[in-house]
């Protein structure tokens, strides 16, 4: 007999969601609905008519975890919208800053998963676990504070590039904690991917969570407008998107198609994209590829300081002028994009966000169809809503 | 009312640098200390009050001796020193980090680190609190003025300022020195001054002016085990040299009776702003 289940509110996740479950007779999902319950809350109304100064840090409020991302992404907008080029220094600080805040995402992430994968009689793995994620966390949360002025909210990003430099000092400190990051992230990485091998093991469905939709990725570490195709990503409202109109009201989300259909973003899109991680697998994959970017963050975080000028220039003194830019991120759950238009003396016309979670909604839908209803929410985590 | 605060000693002392005493206010304790603290792993860094053109001051983190050298010397305007605290422990990843500041910043850095709002990891990282003496402050305009107008002096062509034997002194770069009384300053003092009762920094660690020590020596106040450990050493050590407080009239007694006029007078402003319903701060170091 075909029933209606609801997980209400959906646990061990970012935001604030539901999933409504149409499950058939054997118990597998037919027809999933992800709603996103986090209310409207206006940011992208809120910065019009506002001096474009002011927008970074306001849309750096969106998130509890993703602030950094939000500001480089807003900055890069209104930058790419005058016409600003920021120095080469100011370009390493941000990207810096934003793999800081990968790196203690990513493993708050590791913790958020970690009770679908380690058994309730394995207490000492998961201790070793949540060790290493606070020490992975700590850096992470290190690198924002010294890099971008603060941890929450950090205020050196700024339209024009960053604030100010590090000191020779803080250099040699981030040093040796990424040096430590490095040891910790190998450990973790090792940790999931057994993890997981023996999860799916045992449920006996290799490819559980896995759905036909492309990946969107524009950078591995950092985020870069020339490699996506602009005309091929459009916003439709849930009324066009979902047949079920109750459903369509439910959600407070725009759908984000890329040529026509959803898209997944994230670690797994990065990896496969631009590394050669395995594609079409199941959403158990992204996961490993999670853990196995905390790596690529960290080489690219030690490389970056040893391009680093800290004697250089890291700020140009915007100049404004008409225009609209496009600013990309990639935050540590997928593409994060902020499109400006300025206008008479820099102040703001008209903003757009696609933030980085708006991609994934419809993607773990379809993830979850087709499998065991109760491995649903198993598989809406594994893409970091 | 309870003059200088709670306090272990009060000495008389002086730099033994011949680098500090060239450029220091008085005894060059601020500088001898912070040299001291960062030459040995005390401190690694340390927020001065620097000076650009026109006698502006700026506040700086400092991590070298050559650094706090060259922000010695008391600017009688205001340094924002606390705005850079953020920076010392942020972008310059400090982790013993001393500050000197006038009572007021020194009682508003004391506030932050035991109310930390907005001032996450910086709690244990503030190491030294060095607190300077002080009567009143003048904003920047007003400094100007007493240079300009009443000394008749170029702002650029100051070297040093200072304030003693109800004078206010300006010394040239061209070797002249100019006075005017403190009575003719008046006017252009802070307001805000005049509700504040701290004369000597009541919650430094160690605290310093000139007042009560002959000319060239400075007044030491140690307040807590953690500023007696730093200047006995720096006595051990050679850094600095002391002498006896003079408890008399001119010496102690100076000291104790400029931080009682401080208290009455401004307590005096504070009830008087009382009737009239306007603010004032909340029951600090009466
Ligand atoms: C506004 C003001 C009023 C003062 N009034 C008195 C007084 O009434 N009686 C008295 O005995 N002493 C007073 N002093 C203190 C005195 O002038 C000397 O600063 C003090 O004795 C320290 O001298 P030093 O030789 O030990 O320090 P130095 O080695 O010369 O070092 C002084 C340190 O103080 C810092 N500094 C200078 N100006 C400021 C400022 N505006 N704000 C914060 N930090 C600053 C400098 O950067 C330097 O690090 C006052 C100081 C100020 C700033």
């Amino acid at each position: 007999m075909a029933q209606t289940v609801d997980i209400t509110p959906t646990t061990r996740h970012e935001g604030h969601a539901k999933l409504i479950l149409e499950v058939d007779g054997e118990g597998i999902v037919s027809k999933a609905y992800y709603i996103n319950t986090t209310p409207i809350r206006g940011f992208e109304r809120m910065v019009v008519g506002r001096p474009a100064e002011f927008v970074p840090f306001a849309v750096m409020r969106i998130c509890g975890i993703c602030q950094t991302t939000h500001g480089i992404a807003s900055c890069s907008a209104i930058e790419d919208a005058i016409g600003c080029e920021i120095p080469e220094d100011g370009r390493l600080l941000r990207e810096l800053t934003g793999l800081g805040s990968r790196m203690h995402s990513h493993p708050i992430h590791h913790l958020l998963t970690l009770e679908d994968f380690v058994k309730p009689e394995e207490g000492d793995l998961k201790i070793e676990i949540i060790k290493l994620i606070q020490s992975m966390r700590k850096v992470g949360q290190l690198i924002v504070d010294t890099v971008g002025g603060e941890g929450i909210h950090p205020p050196n990003i700024v339209i024009g590039g960053m604030r100010t430099n590090i000191s020779e000092r803080a250099k040699a400190k981030l040093y040796y904690a990424l040096r430590q990051f490095e040891k910790d992230a190998y450990r973790m990485y090792e940790i999931y991917q057994e993890l997981i091998e023996r999860f799916l093991e045992e449920v006996g469905i290799p490819d559980l969570g896995s759905h036909d939709y492309p990946y969107i990725a524009s950078h591995t570490t950092y985020g870069d407008r020339e490699a996506i195709n602009w005309d091929g990503i459009v916003e439709i409202p849930p009324h066009r998107y979902y047949k079920d109109m109750k459903i369509a009201e439910s959600t407070s989300l725009m759908i984000p198609l890329y040529e026509g259909v959803p898209a997944e973003g994230g670690p797994r899109a990065r990896l496969v994209k631009f590394g050669n991680f395995r594609s079409g697998g199941g959403a158990m994959d992204i996961n490993i590829a999670r853990a196995k970017e905390n790596l690529g963050a960290v080489y690219r975080a030690l490389e970056i300081l040893d391009e680093l000028n800290i004697n250089g220039k890291t700020r140009v003194t915007p100049e404004y002028r008409d225009g609209s830019g496009i600013g990309v991120h990639e935050a540590p759950r997928g593409m994060n994009t902020h499109f400006a238009e300025v206008g008479r003396e820099g102040r703001i016309k008209s903003y757009r966000i696609i933030a980085a979670s708006n991609w994934n909604f419809p993607v773990v839908e379809k993830a979850i169809e087709g499998y065991p209803h109760q491995y649903a929410e198993v598989i809406m985590r594994a893409f970091d809503m | 009312m309870d003059p200088l605060g709670s306090y272990k000693s009060i000495i008389s002392a002086r730099a033994t640098d011949k680098r500090i005493l060239k450029r220091c206010q008085d005894g060059g304790i601020v500088s001898a200390v912070f040299i001291y603290g960062l030459e040995n792993n005390i401190l690694d860094g340390v927020i001065v009050a620097d000076k650009e053109e026109g006698f502006r001051p700026v506040p700086k983190v400092a991590t070298t001796p050559e650094e706090v050298l060259e922000a010695a010397g008391t600017k009688y305007t205001v340094s924002p020193n606390l705005s850079v605290l953020k920076s010392a422990i942020r972008e310059y990843a400090c982790e013993k980090v001393g500050v000197v500041g006038t009572p007021c910043q020194i009682l508003s850095l004391r506030k932050a680190l035991k109310y930390p709002v907005g001032f996450r990891h910086m709690v244990d990282k503030v190491k030294l609190l060095v607190g300077i003496f002080c009567m009143e402050n003048f904003p920047y305009m007003g400094m100007r003025i007493i240079v300009e107008e009443l000394c008749g002096v170029r702002i650029e062509d100051v070297v040093k300022m200072d304030i003693g034997k109800g004078k206010f002194w300006v010394y040239t770069r061209w070797g002249e020195v100019k006075s005017v009384k403190l009575k003719k300053t008046h006017p252009y003092e802070q307001s805000s001054c005049h509700v504040c009762t701290d004369y000597t920094a009541e919650l430094a660690d160690i605290s310093t002016g000139s007042v009560g020590s002959p000319d060239g020596w400075s007044t030491v106040i140690i307040r807590n085990e953690r500023g007696e450990e730093i200047i006995n050493k720096m006595i051990e050590e050679g850094y600095l040299e002391r002498r006896p407080i003079d408890e008399g009239k001119f010496g102690l007694g100076l000291l104790k009776k400029l931080a009682l006029v401080k208290k009455e007078k401004n307590m005096k402003e504070i009830e008087h702003r009382k009737e009239l319903g306007l603010p004032v701060p909340p029951d600090v170091c009466h």
